[in-house]
């Protein structure tokens, strides 16, 4: 098949950097391929992707140096981004940035209009594309309201409309849900399917390895693996910080030289090695004091109708952890608030370390629990590190000597010293600004700590790096993790409980394997196995 | 004589005084916040199809009843813009599932009532009520000593005050001034009404749209339309920036030492904990706007002049008869306004301080 | 004679005829610096400036309907110094700071709030005189100031920091070291804040003496006695510069961490 992307001896190095970010990078890709892009962040995926889509060097600066690019005939350098849309559709990581309109056909149109389409086909476009990504039946509906997975599909919708012949997504689930990444995936595959280029670059590589034809690794602004799956994965993703399938990684300790490694459930199943494995069940006692009791909660948000905890009751002890799993809109995070005493109970009780939640105010709350929201930025309020520190300080009630020692022991713990004197805002969004979130709570030093998906948008390697400086940390300190995650892994790895949240309740609760297992005969939960063993 | 010794007891005087000059606000706000909700804001933004005539005029017809609407009620005497305002909620009844806009609408058609009235009824000059009712009734005076901090009613005299006689210059709630209050809400929620009416009957983008055909450049019109869908998430972003706070260790808003250089450094404090929350939620805002601006310039924004549009925007029969209609009642307005004694004293204003008249 | 609620009473403490080539020379000082650029119009703005005015309109809408209304007036003091206004200060002023092109503070920032607000919140009025009050008297002063320094906004030799101010193009990442910060935090509190006073005091001058010398005469048909002009006048001219004085630094910080 014909060639559609030549790259050759390609560098990109952006003002004010004097290190390249792509070195010296030669790329071809065949038209109909669906390639996935790994490696760390920093590796410069997303460098390449912008080179090929011609925003870099058109929108943002940078000196694109090297040999030639061509992209379906044409060098992105020297055409106008608007006409390199035509060939090549481009699908960012945060899908509000990408919406303008209110009404889902509106934000469709609105490429066609400004390319001034004729109203009749533009009608018929918006039709066609919105059938493509299934959501013809929310033609009129506003965008605020769609789900994270419904608006990054409105946004393939509105990129198709142009009629690419490549499609470009740049982390497209890293804000989604399981369910939502899970239609983002389906769909991308589809369209590759009926023929489309895909370039998608992605961390949760073990759900779309099975669907890629090839696998191109970046290490360093170089490629470091080109291969197809199977033999990309035996020459060790994990070197480039990426996760493998943990098949894969079974497999790995049973056959070390292989250059085949299975990538999939069947296929592992298929090699015939599955009976050399033993499972071993852990099972934590239920022992110990009771962190959180939740009993009969029943919550709706004021000026609002609609209920949304609907009678929950848990239990969590002290020194577990628990992670609390379910689709978007089943409730999570407002229990989590709840549990943070951001919300009161509408009816039913909270009990934190027997105190009666509602009761619990300021210092004394601070003191217990502790919330690490979604978004570092969320929560940073202070122009620098230590100020961030100090005011968790300043609200917990903690001055003087204790202060100082409280902020030198956070810092050692996440070895964030030097970054006392910086703005947390202007730090690596990834790695840095979630620690200082991290510190800006744990420097209260609560009994309890709350994460709300604390790896999102982290690469694998920063994910596993911080999840096993947490557990150090709550081993050391003796404290009760409470994590809303869509990472099944981080599920099954870390947690000694589950909690399934559905449509207001808890659905089930049991150790991760007996979640699990019994979250296969409940799709609507959402996919929660990882590989099925 | 005892409800005088009760009324103007110099505490219970000064208590009643505050909560009438500061919880005035609040109840506005009160109505806005428990009735409507960010919910029910947010349902501003949220449009409905629907059948009805209102639905398929123009949206540029729409722009013009709430244009002729607000310039008649501007210029005539109160009671036709009461007439005109309670035609406009007629109208209300060609739009679908009327309930839900009414959850909206009325708070906000009330929060006006409550809030013109009530600094009217305090602050509305005694001399210049004097001009239109020809007489000023007192119904409760505060203390005196508010001159001091600059609360005055521009106006001077003798005026009669129940259960306390004769008073100087005083400065209260009058009779007239909750009278006029009321009136100028009148003018004040035919306009809310008209504007909600266009809103409610047509998407955002078909009113930017009517206006781009209009010769609006795209550039503005790329500006409101993002501007209005980002309100949403500039809501969404102050609530979980507030929450975050909330778990940080609940900041307590109201400074309550009693000690006065502890209730000046908790005071110093708290502002600078709003200064803080106000900078988070700016930079949450504003930090996706690179990206914003890439996807726009991908999706063609700005690259050609000519334009075509998605939906037809076409006036039709039913626009013609309108128009007429509005053009009608304009002259209508004009001509009463020049009437003796029919036309409108003062003018609504947008911000606080220039609503004096 | 009263027309659409305006009296049209000329007898004001600034003549009409200042007022009037006031804002005739805004405006074509305006269309001159809008003048199309390769046949489109507002001349070298750059598809991210209109996306940060639009989404300060909306946090000015949602300061201004939301937030503003939870802060405490304090009756007539309000009147004379209306505090709650050092929100839409600040935002209006953070348009100027991170577009730094003429025209994005009181002709885009305050046209679409306007529009906007008359659209959602007050009624479509369609009154011409709010649009040029607002459009003329909140921001004009720091468009001009844009037009004069040629889209710098801040006066201070920052080596290459504000780079981005005058080209939306450059890409961020550069890191700043805390000796560089700090080093410019100096500079800032000795030159920029001298400045900034300036253009907030100019600001609020006209805000609200403007409104008192002018328009509430000419639209409302009030006069004033000028010596209550200008002590209120003088007073205002204070408060804003405090207000400038705190919202500066912010104002800074931001940018800084955006560009």
């Amino acid at each position: 098949m014909a060639k559609i992307i030549k790259i050759n001896n390609l560098y990109v190095r952006y003002f004010g950097s004097d290190k390249p970010v792509l070195k010296g990078l030669s790329l071809e890709i065949e038209e109909g391929e669906f390639v996935l892009l790994v490696g760390r962040t920093g590796s410069g995926k997303s460098t390449l992707l912008n080179v090929i889509n011609g925003v870099i060097p058109n929108i943002i600066s940078a000196t694109v140096r090297g040999g030639s690019i061509n992209v379906a005939g044409r060098d992105p350098r020297k055409t106008p981004v608007h006409e390199m849309a035509m060939v090549v559709g481009t699908v960012y990581q945060i899908p509000e940035s990408q919406i303008f309109s209110l009404i889902v056909d509106d934000d469709v149109a609105f490429g066609l209009e400004n390319r001034a389409i004729e109203p009749e086909e533009m009608r018929e476009r918006v039709v066609e594309s919105l059938k493509l990504v299934n959501l013809l039946h929310k033609m009129k509906h506003p965008t605020f309201l769609l789900s994270g997975g419904e608006k990054q599909r409105l946004v393939i919708a509105g990129v198709l409309a142009v009629k690419p012949r490549i499609l470009i997504l740049d982390e497209p689930t890293s804000m989604l849900d399981s369910i939502g990444a899970e239609q983002i995936f389906n769909l991308v595959k589809k369209l590759n399917d009926e023929g489309l280029t895909i370039i998608m670059s992605e961390h949760r590589v073990e759900r779309v390895i099975g669907l890629v034809d090839r696998i191109i690794g970046l290490k360093d602004g170089a490629i470091y693996i080109d291969d197809e799956p199977h033999r990309a994965v035996a020459k060790d993703l994990t070197k480039l910080g990426v996760e493998e399938p943990q098949v894969t990684t079974l497999y790995r300790m049973i056959n070390k030289n292989s250059d085949y490694y299975p990538i999939s459930v069947d296929e592992f199943l298929e090699l015939g090695i599955a009976d050399k494995l033993d499972v071993v069940s852990r099972h934590k006692e239920d022992d110990g004091e009771i962190a959180i009791s939740v009993n009969n909660v029943r919550f709706t948000y004021p000026g609002s109708a609609q209920e949304v905890l609907k009678g929950v009751n848990l239990a969590i002890h002290d020194g577990d952890v628990a992670s609390v799993i379910g689709p978007n809109g089943s409730g999570k995070s407002t229990l989590m608030y709840l549990l943070a005493g951001i919300y009161k109970p509408s009816s039913g009780s909270i009990q934190i370390f027997n105190h009666d939640s509602a009761k619990l105010v300021g210092k004394d709350r601070v003191r217990l629990i502790g919330y690490v929201f979604q978004d570092p930025d969320q929560m940073l309020f202070s122009s620098t590190v230590k100020g961030e520190l100090e005011f968790t300080l300043k609200l917990a009630g903690i001055h003087g000597r204790e202060a100082e020692d409280r902020i030198r022991r956070v810092v050692n713990y996440l070895g964030i010293n030097d970054l006392l004197s910086q703005s947390p805002h202007k730090l690596s969004v990834g790695g840095q600004r979630r620690l200082v979130s991290v510190a800006s709570v744990l420097v209260a030093e609560p009994r309890i700590l709350i994460l709300d998906e604390p790896t999102r948008g982290l690469d694998n390697e920063m994910s596993t790096a911080l999840m096993d400086l947490i557990l150090t940390i709550k081993e050391e300190r003796g404290m009760t993790l409470v994590m809303v995650t869509h990472n099944m892994r981080q599920v099954g790895e870390y947690s000694d409980k589950a909690f399934i949240m559905y449509d207001g309740k808890v659905a089930f609760s049991g150790t991760p394997e007996e979640v699990f297992e019994e979250s296969h005969r409940h799709p609507e939960w959402g996919h929660f196995t990882t590989t099925g063993l | 004589m005892l409800l005088n010794q009760v009324l103007y007891n110099p505490v219970i005087n000064w208590i009643i005084t505050l909560i009438i000059l500061f919880y005035g606000p609040v109840l506005v706000v009160y109505l806005i916040f428990k009735l409507i909700g960010f919910q029910g804001y947010m349902s501003l933004f949220r449009f409905i199809e629907g059948k009805s005539i209102i639905y398929r005029m123009d949206p540029r017809t729409k722009i013009l009843l709430s244009i002729v609407v607000t310039t008649v009620a501007a210029i005539t005497i109160w009671w036709i813009s009461a007439i005109m305002f309670i035609a406009v909620m007629a109208l209300y009844a060609l739009l679908s599932n009327v309930k839900e806009k009414l959850r909206v609408a009325l708070p906000l058609i009330l929060a006006s009532f409550i809030g013109t009235a009530w600094t009217e009824s305090i602050f509305a000059p005694y001399s210049y009520l004097q001009v239109i009712f020809h007489h000023v009734t007192f119904l409760y005076v505060f203390p005196q000593s508010l001159a001091v901090l600059g609360i005055t009613q521009g106006g001077s005299g003798m005026f009669y005050v129940p259960y306390l006689g004769y008073v100087n210059n005083p400065v209260g709630l009058t009779w007239e001034g909750i009278i006029y209050g009321l009136q100028i809400t009148f003018r004040a929620v035919a306009a809310i009404a008209s504007g909600l009416l266009l809103i409610f009957s047509t998407p955002p983008s078909d009113i930017l749209r009517s206006l781009e055909k209009s010769g609006l450049p795209i550039e503005l019109g790329f500006t409101l339309l993002l501007a209005v869908s980002s309100v949403p998430k500039v809501l969404e972003n102050s609530m979980v920036v507030l929450n975050s706070l909330k778990a940080r260790g609940g900041v307590d808003f109201r400074p309550r030492s009693r000690n006065p250089i502890k209730f000046i450094a908790e005071s110093l404090f708290i502002i600078r904990v709003v200064v803080m929350a106000l900078v988070s939620i700016v930079i949450l805002t504003l930090r996706d706007a690179r990206q914003i601006a890439i996807a726009a310039d991908i999706r063609a924004f700005r690259a050609y002049r000519r334009r075509t549009y998605y939906r037809d925007i076409r006036m039709s029969r039913i626009d013609y008869i309108t128009v007429a209609l509005l053009i009608a009642l304009l002259i209508a307005g004009i001509y009463i306004s020049g009437l003796p004694g029919m036309g409108g004293p003062c003018r609504i204003t947008h911000d606080n301080y220039l609503n004096i008249c | 004679m009263v027309w659409n609620g305006v009296h049209f009473n000329l007898n004001t403490i600034i003549p009409w005829y200042v007022i009037l080539i006031w804002t005739l020379l805004y405006f074509a000082l305006l269309a001159w610096a809008w003048r199309p650029k390769e046949g489109r119009p507002f001349g070298n703005f750059k598809t991210i400036d209109f996306v940060y005015i639009a989404l300060i309109a909306a946090l000015l809408i949602v300061y201004n309907f939301f937030i503003s209304p939870l802060i405490p007036k304090v009756g007539t003091v309000t009147t004379y110094f209306y505090y709650p206004i050092i929100g839409e200060t600040f935002l209006v002023m953070l348009a100027a700071a991170l577009v730094g092109k003429p025209g994005s503070a009181g002709g885009l920032t305050m046209f679409i709030y306007t529009l906007l607000s008359d659209i959602i919140h007050y009624g479509f009025g369609g009154e011409p005189f709010w649009f040029i009050y607002e459009v003329t008297s909140y921001a004009a002063i720091i468009d001009l100031w844009l037009i004069y320094r040629g889209g710098k906004y801040y006066m201070i030799p920052f080596r290459g920091i504000f780079k981005g101010a005058t080209d939306s193009k450059t890409s961020g990442g550069e890191s700043v070291t805390t000796e560089e910060l700090e080093e410019e935090l100096k500079l800032l509190r000795r030159c920029l804040l001298s400045m900034h006073c300036w253009v907030e005091l100019q600001y609020r001058w006209h805000t609200h003496s403007g409104g008192e010398a002018f328009g509430g005469p000419f639209v409302l048909g009030i006069s004033f006695t000028p010596s209550f002009w200008l002590i209120t006048s003088i007073a205002s001219i204070g408060a804003g510069a405090v207000l400038g004085l705190v919202v500066s630094p912010f104002i800074y910080y931001i940018k800084k961490v955006l560009t």
